[in-house]
């Protein structure tokens, strides 16, 4: 077990394979292997135990993922027990999960994206950037802007200037 | 965070226009905006210059249009009859440019045309083959 300590001081016990997850975390623990806490300067409780979750269940799905190869060869092929329909609807489930997880409200989403960022956590960092992307797809100047809050620090010349250059942009 | 506070200070240059800028965004690092502008498509990128100043710094980088254009490009435009030297060098300025003009390529018997098409933001590579 690895202990990781939130910027705010909370603890979180995990597995040493869940904690692995992270691209850092992982050359942290290749360079000295007797490393037991890592304190995690970047990342709040609220938003650490939201990314362990991800990790869990990343880690979980795999393993699953492998014992249940491993059962299928031990078992022989004529076995039933573990159908390859398993493995396809477990990586569904899996890409469900991922869009449920990562329904969260927009402060989240970016707390999200910072911490997969910091942590190195390639899986969570595609998701939750695919996830702000989406946001964005279709959406006009203004709607991006009431969307995320966004101050207009162009002068309507500007602006009329950059919407000059592409116009079928803004159709 | 802190590239971000040091860009918004170059690129808007007065420190204190930052506080009140507090929208999710500008707490992202640059590399992420990147990103995620990425993943939209170059109609909303283009859209996305005219949001504000940090916006439109990234949405004209060259990074994210580059991911826009094909990966072969630079072999297609070694056979262009077009002199090369002469196309943009900003990506999107290039991207834009190939959207709206024929490049002729492999010239004598053949003759090839390629053009990029923006179609609700999906990217097409289309190359016909002609006989002069």
């Amino acid at each position: 077990m690895i202990t990781l300590t939130s910027s705010d001081g909370v603890q979180f016990d995990v597995r040493e394979a869940v904690a692995k997850e992270s691209q850092i975390i992982r050359d942290m623990i290749q360079d000295d292997c007797v490393i037991t806490n890592i304190p995690l300067a970047n990342v709040n409780h609220k938003i650490l135990s939201i990314v362990l979750e991800y990790c869990q269940m990343h880690v979980d799905k795999t393993e699953m993922e492998v014992n249940a190869s491993k059962h299928q060869t031990t078992t022989g092929e004529g076995s039933s027990s573990v159908p390859v329909a398993l493995k396809v609807s477990s990586n569904k489930n899996l890409n469900d999960w991922d869009k449920e997880f990562i329904n969260v409200d927009l402060d989240t989403l970016y707390d999200l994206i910072l911490a997969a960022n910091y942590l190195n956590i390639s899986g969570l960092l595609n998701l939750t950037t695919q996830a702000a992307a989406d946001i964005i797809k279709g959406k006009t100047t203004e709607e991006i802007r009431a969307t995320f809050n966004i101050k207009n620090d162009f002068t309507p010349e500007e602006e009329a200037a950059i919407r000059k250059e592409n116009p079928w942009a803004f159709e | 965070m802190k590239a971000t506070t040091i860009f918004n200070f170059i690129f808007k240059g007065k420190g204190s226009d930052n506080k009140e800028l507090q929208d999710h965004f500008s707490r992202l690092p640059l590399d992420c905006l990147m990103t995620v502008m990425k993943l939209t498509s170059p109609k909303d990128t283009c859209r996305s210059a005219a949001v504000n100043t940090t916006f439109q710094s990234v949405a004209n980088s060259d990074d994210v249009w580059q991911s826009f254009l094909p990966d072969n490009l630079s072999s297609i435009l070694d056979r262009a009859e077009t002199d090369v030297e002469q196309l943009p060098v900003s990506k999107k300025e290039l991207y834009l440019h190939l959207c709206h003009n024929w490049i002729l390529l492999d010239g004598g018997t053949k003759v090839k045309w390629m053009a990029i098409i923006i179609l609700n933001g999906y990217r097409l590579a289309r190359i016909s083959y002609k006989r002069r």
